[in-house]
C-alpha cells in the first residue's frame, strides 16, 4: 500500500513536471524591433507613426545639415532591424587636459563631436589641427530604451553609492533634461558617457548634432568647426527646423514614441546557462546588472516590468578603455557601463565604444571586449581569463550571446521561420515530453520555450505564436 | 505606392479580435457519464469547440488526459479530415504519436498541429491548412480511444488537463505564414466512468401486489465462474460494513442482512447464491411477499459479493416498497 501510494505521488509529480501544465501561458518574446507588448491602440499608432519618422530620410529644406552625421536616425540605427546598432561610428575630438588646464572639446571649433557630412563641400567639417584626442564612437541601440529610460533614478544612484564589491566605483552621471533644464537632475544612462537622461533629450540632441535638425529643444545649430559666416550662409531653413505635423507632433517627439516603445530584446534561454553563473561569480555582473523593475509609467506597458539590461548605467573607471573625451561628469577615463542585451545582433560588428574589438566571430569579439576592460573592469578580465578554463570562458561567451537571441531562431537571423523549423528539426532536437535532455546549455534550448528539459508538441505551438507577427 | 518596410509596421498591428476559448469535453457514446461494467472497454472521444467564430478555426490542440481508473493506452491517430492535417505526417505531433506520450500511465499532449508554418524543408509537418475546424456549433472530435474499465465498482473519472490551443487569425490567407493567435483555456469537462457490476430492472415495487424485482450480476468476464452471494439491508448503505480483506459492502447491519447472508436461494430472494457463468454474470430474483400495508415506504438495498477470496464487492442497488 505504502508503495503503492508512493508510486501514485511520484507518477503525478512526474506528469507535472513533464506536461508543463503553464504551457500555453508562456509569453514569446519579441524579436528587436517590436514594439513593447501591452501598448493601447494609440499608443501602437503612435509606435508605427514614430517608426516611420525614424525612417524619415531628413533633405535640406527640411532643415538637414548644413553640416550633419546622417540624413536619418535608421541610417545608422539599423541592425537588426530599425531602432538598433550598426558598425557605423561618429567621431569625437578635443584637447586633452594639460597641467591644471582641462580638458577642452574646442566647442569654438565645431567639437566635440565632428560631423563628417555636410549638404555643400564648402560646410563640410574636419578636425581641427588643435584636437589631440579623437575617438571613435559607435551606434549603441535603442531597443528596450523606454524601459531603461523607467528605471527608477534612485535604484541607479543607490547602485552607485553601495557598489556591489570593492573592485567598483560607480558614478551616477546626474544631467539636465533638455525638456526640462530647470528641473532637477536625473541619473544619465544613454550615451557613452551617460550623458542623457530621456529618450527625448537623447532625440533632440542626436536631431541637432547627428542630422542638423534644430528643434525645440535644442535651437542653435551647429556652425561647421565654428564658422558662423558659413552657417549664415548655407543654414536657409528657419529655426526650429522640426515643427509639428499635421497631428501636432514634432519629429523629436515621433522619434521618442518608437523608441521608448521599442521592445526589449529577447533573452534565449532565459535563464539557468551555466554561463550566467560563472559571469556572476567573475564579477562581470557587478557592474554588467542583470535585472530591474521598471517605475510606474503613463504607459502600463512600460510599467513595472522586469527587464534585464545587464548594466548598471553608472560611469565607471576603466583605466586605458577610457576615451579621454569629457562630457559632464564622464570625465576622461569614465565610460558608462555598456547593456549587454541585445548582444547577438551586433558582436559581429564590432564591440566596445570605439568598435574595436572586431574582425572575429561574435564570441571572439566579446572576449576581445573583455580583454581589453582595464581599471574597475581588470579584475574581472582576469577572473574571465586566465581565471576560467577554455572551457568556462566559452560557456560565458555562450551566456552572452544568448543575449538578444530570439526564441526559435536557431539560424540567428533575427526572425523564426520555416528554416529554423527545418534547423530544429534535422538537429533532432523535436523528441517530445519526457526526453528531458535539453538543458539550459543545450544548443536545442533556443527551442525549449518553456524550459522544461525537451522539445515538444507544446514548444512547436508557441514556435506557431512567434512567427506570427 | 506602400513601402515594404510599412507593411512590416502595419503587420505589427494585429487586427482587434475577441478572445477566442477551446472548450474540451471527454465523452463517450456521446455522454459524459456512463455506467460501465467491471474490467469492461470503454471508447471515448475528446470533442473540441472553439467558443466563438472570431477566429480561422483550431490550428494546433494539446491536452493531457488521465483516467483515475488505471493506466491509458496512446489514444488513437486520426484517419480521416480534418484533424488528419494535424498528426504526421500532413500536421505535426509528438514523436511518440498523434495519441499522445504515455508517461506513467498518463497521455502526455495529445494532440498536434497543422502546417501553419508552411514547412517545406523538414519532414514533418508537410500538409496544407484547412480552416474551420471546431468552429462553434461545429464540434469537432479531436482525439478517440478506449481504456479499460477497473475491476472494482466505484466511480472513476477521464481527465482533461494541460490545454493548449492555437487558432488561426481571421482574415489570414497563409501569406507569408498562417498567424495564429493563443486559444483561451475554455471548459474542461471529464468523463464520468462509473463501473456497476448490479444491475435492477425496477426500483419500486408495490405492497398491494405481489411483484419482484430481478437483478442482474455483471461481475465481468475477469471473475467468470466465482462463487457470489447476494445480499440485503433496510438499514442503507452508508457506511456499509468491512469484510475480512478490507472489501468494502455497501450495506449497514440489520436482521435482513444477517438473513440474507446466512441464507441464499430462498424464495424471498431467489437464486441470492451460487457461480457467476462464463461472462462473469449471473441473475438472482427480489421476490415481495404479501407485507402489511405499512411496509410501504420501507427502502431495501442489496449488493453481493464474491467468495473464496473475499475480495469483491458489488454497488448496492435500491428498491422501495409503495403503497
Amino acid at each position: 500500500m505504502f508503495r503503492e501510494a508512493i508510486t501514485s505521488v511520484a507518477a503525478s509529480l512526474v506528469l507535472t513536471g513533464i506536461a508543463s501544465a503553464q504551457a500555453g501561458d508562456v509569453a514569446i518574446q519579441a524579436a528587436m524591433g517590436s514594439p513593447v507588448q501591452g501598448l493601447t491602440a494609440s499608443q501602437l499608432d503612435r509606435f508605427q507613426k514614430g517608426a516611420l519618422e525614424f525612417d524619415h530620410i531628413l533633405i535640406d529644406s527640411e532643415g538637414l545639415g548644413p553640416c550633419f552625421n546622417d540624413s536619418g536616425c535608421v541610417q545608422c540605427h539599423s541592425t537588426p532591424k530599425p531602432g538598433g546598432s550598426s558598425a557605423l561610428f561618429v567621431q569625437r575630438f578635443g584637447k586633452a587636459a594639460t597641467g591644471s588646464t582641462p580638458f577642452d572639446p574646442l566647442a569654438d571649433l565645431g567639437g566635440s563631436l565632428l560631423q563628417a557630412s555636410a549638404i555643400d563641400p564648402a560646410v563640410q567639417e574636419v578636425i581641427p589641427p588643435e584636437a589631440d584626442v579623437t575617438t571613435h564612437r559607435t551606434t549603441p541601440s535603442a531597443f528596450g530604451a523606454g524601459l531603461v529610460q523607467a528605471i527608477s533614478d534612485d535604484v541607479l544612484r543607490n547602485l552607485a553609492q553601495n557598489p556591489p564589491s570593492g573592485f567598483v566605483h560607480g558614478v551616477a552621471h546626474e544631467v539636465t533634461l533638455l525638456e526640462d533644464p530647470q528641473g532637477p537632475t536625473h541619473v544619465g544612462r544613454f550615451g557613452w558617457k551617460a550623458q542623457v537622461a530621456t529618450m527625448l533629450s537623447f532625440s533632440g540632441d542626436a536631431s541637432l548634432n547627428e542630422m542638423g535638425l534644430t528643434n525645440a529643444l535644442v535651437g542653435t545649430e551647429n556652425a561647421p568647426n565654428g564658422n558662423q559666416a558659413l552657417l549664415q550662409q548655407y543654414d536657409l531653413v528657419p529655426d526650429p527646423e522640426d515643427q509639428p505635423d499635421a497631428e501636432g507632433f514634432t519629429r523629436i517627439e515621433r522619434m521618442d514614441d518608437f523608441q521608448r516603445f521599442l521592445a526589449a530584446p529577447p533573452q534565449t534561454p532565459k535563464s539557468g546557462m551555466t554561463g550566467a553563473t560563472l559571469f556572476n561569480q567573475i564579477g562581470c555582473a557587478d557592474c554588467h546588472v542583470a535585472t530591474y523593475t521598471t517605475t510606474a509609467q503613463p504607459e502600463a506597458a512600460l510599467s513595472n516590468k522586469v527587464i534585464h539590461p545587464y548594466s548598471d548605467f553608472l560611469l565607471h573607471d576603466m583605466g586605458t578603455l577610457g576615451d579621454n573625451i569629457v562630457q559632464g561628469m564622464g570625465t576622461e577615463k569614465l565610460m558608462r557601463t555598456s547593456s549587454l542585451w541585445g548582444m547577438a545582433a551586433r558582436a559581429q560588428f564590432g564591440l566596445l565604444h570605439d568598435g574595436s574589438a572586431v574582425d572575429g566571430t561574435a564570441e571572439e569579439n566579446i572576449a576581445k571586449a573583455i580583454a581589453a576592460h582595464d581599471g574597475e573592469g581588470a579584475h574581472s578580465r582576469g577572473a574571465f581569463s586566465p581565471g576560467l578554463s577554455a572551457e568556462d570562458q566559452a560557456k560565458v561567451l555562450a551566456f552572452v550571446m544568448s543575449l538578444g537571441r530570439l526564441e526559435f531562431d536557431a539560424e540567428k537571423d533575427n526572425d523564426v521561420d520555416a528554416i529554423d523549423w527545418f534547423v530544429i528539426h534535422l538537429s533532432g532536437w523535436f523528441q517530445g515530453p519526457g526526453a528531458g535532455s535539453v538543458t539550459p546549455d543545450s544548443p536545442a534550448a533556443v527551442a525549449d520555450i518553456d524550459q522544461d528539459g525537451d522539445v515538444d508538441l507544446v514548444d512547436f505551438g508557441l514556435m506557431q505564436r512567434a512567427m506570427t507577427p | 505606392m506602400i513601402s515594404s518596410r510599412l507593411l512590416f509596421l502595419l503587420s505589427l498591428c494585429p487586427a482587434a479580435a475577441a478572445a477566442t476559448d477551446l472548450n474540451l469535453s471527454a465523452q463517450s457514446g456521446g455522454q459524459n457519464k456512463v455506467v460501465v461494467t467491471p474490467g469492461s472497454p470503454v471508447s471515448y472521444a475528446v470533442v473540441g469547440e472553439l467558443s466563438n467564430g472570431a477566429s480561422l478555426g483550431l490550428a494546433m490542440v494539446s491536452f493531457d488526459l488521465s483516467f483515475s481508473g488505471g493506466s491509458l493506452t496512446q489514444a488513437d491517430t486520426p484517419a480521416s479530415q480534418p484533424m488528419a492535417n494535424f498528426a504526421a505526417p500532413l500536421g505535426l505531433n509528438n514523436p511518440a504519436g498523434y495519441g499522445g506520450t504515455v508517461v506513467a500511465g498518463n497521455l502526455v499532449q495529445v494532440g498536434g498541429a497543422q502546417n501553419t508554418i508552411l514547412n517545406v524543408f523538414a519532414p514533418l509537418p508537410m500538409g496544407s491548412v484547412v480552416t474551420g475546424v471546431a468552429q462553434p456549433g461545429s464540434p469537432q472530435v479531436i482525439a478517440t480511444g478506449t481504456l479499460t474499465a477497473p475491476t472494482q465498482v466505484g466511480t472513476y473519472t477521464l481527465t482533461i488537463d494541460n490545454v493548449m490551443g492555437n487558432v488561426i487569425r481571421s482574415g489570414e490567407t497563409g501569406v507569408p505564414f498562417w498567424a495564429v493567435d493563443p486559444a483561451g483555456v475554455g471548459s474542461k469537462t471529464s468523463l464520468t466512468i462509473e463501473v456497476a457490476a448490479l444491475f435492477v430492472d425496477k426500483d419500486t415495487l408495490t405492497v398491494s401486489a405481489l411483484g419482484s424485482q430481478h437483478f442482474s450480476l455483471d461481475a465481468g468476464v475477469g471473475n467468470a465462474g466465482r462463487q457470489y452471494l447476494l445480499m440485503g439491508t433496510f438499514t442503507g448503505t452508508v457506511p456499509g460494513i468491512t469484510l475480512a480483506g478490507g472489501t468494502h459492502l455497501p450495506l449497514n447491519p440489520s436482521v435482513y442482512l444477517n438473513f440474507t447472508g446466512r441464507n441464499p436461494n430462498t424464495p424471498l430472494l431467489s437464486n441470492s447464491g451460487g457461480n457467476l457463468d462464463a461472462s462473469g454474470h449471473a441473475t438472482a430474483s427480489f421476490n415481495l411477499p404479501h407485507v402489511p400495508a405499512s411496509a410501504a415506504g420501507l427502502v431495501l438495498d442489496h449488493a453481493y459479493i464474491l467468495m473464496k477470496p473475499i475480495d469483491f464487492a458489488s454497488n448496492a442497488v435500491e428498491v422501495t416498497l409503495v403503497p
